[in-house]
């Protein structure tokens, strides 16, 4: 019942702002699915491995070539990535995804350039994502994130985000 | 009804092709947006559903067209959105999209609201 009535009281607010901050977004993330996620989780294992197998080519790439048409294709990845685990509740993959897709959109915009150590640690995050996919496929649990990964994520995060 | 999905993402493309067909509507896919496009004007589909970052041509520049074509123009639109496009959405829906959706949610019910009230 309490949470049926949370559920009514976020979805009007959705309604009314299209502003959401992340952590309501996270909570929503249990609260609003209906829906039977098992029967997509091969769908979302065999796409997600394919698009940390971009990030990984593409990443690998920029840092040795440094060139800029290999940003989109690493946004993009990053930002498919990030819509389908929020949408399958592996948020703590959905979390790296989000801020990796921040991160590639600004250098895209010329907003940031990206630094070596910052793409390290995107290296890392990467890993980090494939034996998260990877514990799912054999667990069916992705990996939290741990003290290094949030680090990371400082990292590359930019204090001028709005979220 | 016939309700278009225009969406890059695999995932999401048999997400909602698959849950819309469950509920009864003839639902079409296509996975970019010259692709999209191609198929609106061959189709003449009653809505779209539109992501909005795809390759080749995004979601803006679908809307564009649209507008310019009074053969498509008055199809209704409704965008996919995911968490950190509130200005992207705001855009659409300047654009002339009649209502969005975050795509992650899966909201299944809300998006059946939308699309009724839409098409009414």
């Amino acid at each position: 019942m309490l949470i049926a009535s949370y559920k009514c009281k976020l979805e009007e607010r959705i309604n009314q702002e299209i502003y959401l901050p992340e952590r309501i977004y996270s909570c929503m993330m249990y609260t609003m699915q209906n829906v039977d996620l098992e029967e997509f989780k091969d769908l979302y294992i065999k796409t997600a491995v394919e698009y940390v197998h971009i990030l990984k080519d593409k990443l690998e790439e920029y840092t040795t070539e440094g060139n800029k048409n290999l940003l989109q294709a690493l946004f993009m990845a990053s930002h498919s990535l990030k819509g389908q685990s929020y949408a399958m509740n592996y948020n703590d993959i959905g979390k790296v995804s989000r801020e990796i897709e921040l991160f590639f959109q600004d250098a895209q915009n010329l907003k940031r350039i990206p630094q070596s150590n910052e793409l390290d640690a995107i290296g890392e995050l990467i890993e980090y994502l494939s034996l998260s996919i990877e514990s799912i496929q054999n667990n069916s649990v992705e990996i939290p994130l741990d003290q290094n990964h949030n680090n990371l994520l400082s990292l590359i995060h930019k204090n001028s985000y709005t979220i | 009804m016939k309700i278009a999905v225009i969406e890059d993402d695999v995932f999401f493309q048999k997400f909602y092709s698959t849950r819309l067909t469950e509920q009864g509507f003839e639902t079409l896919v296509a996975s970019d947006g010259d692709e999209g496009l191609a198929m609106i004007r061959a189709q003449k589909p009653n809505m779209i559903l539109l992501d909005i970052i795809m390759p080749k041509k995004n979601g803006f520049e679908v809307l564009e067209e649209m507008k310019k074509d009074p053969e498509i123009s008055s199809i209704p639109v409704l965008v996919f959105s995911t968490l950190g496009q509130e200005d992207d959405v705001k855009r659409a829906l300047s654009l002339g999209a009649k209502d969005y959706i975050n795509k992650s949610f899966f909201d299944f019910s809300n998006l059946i609201s939308k699309i009724k009230t839409i098409v009414k």
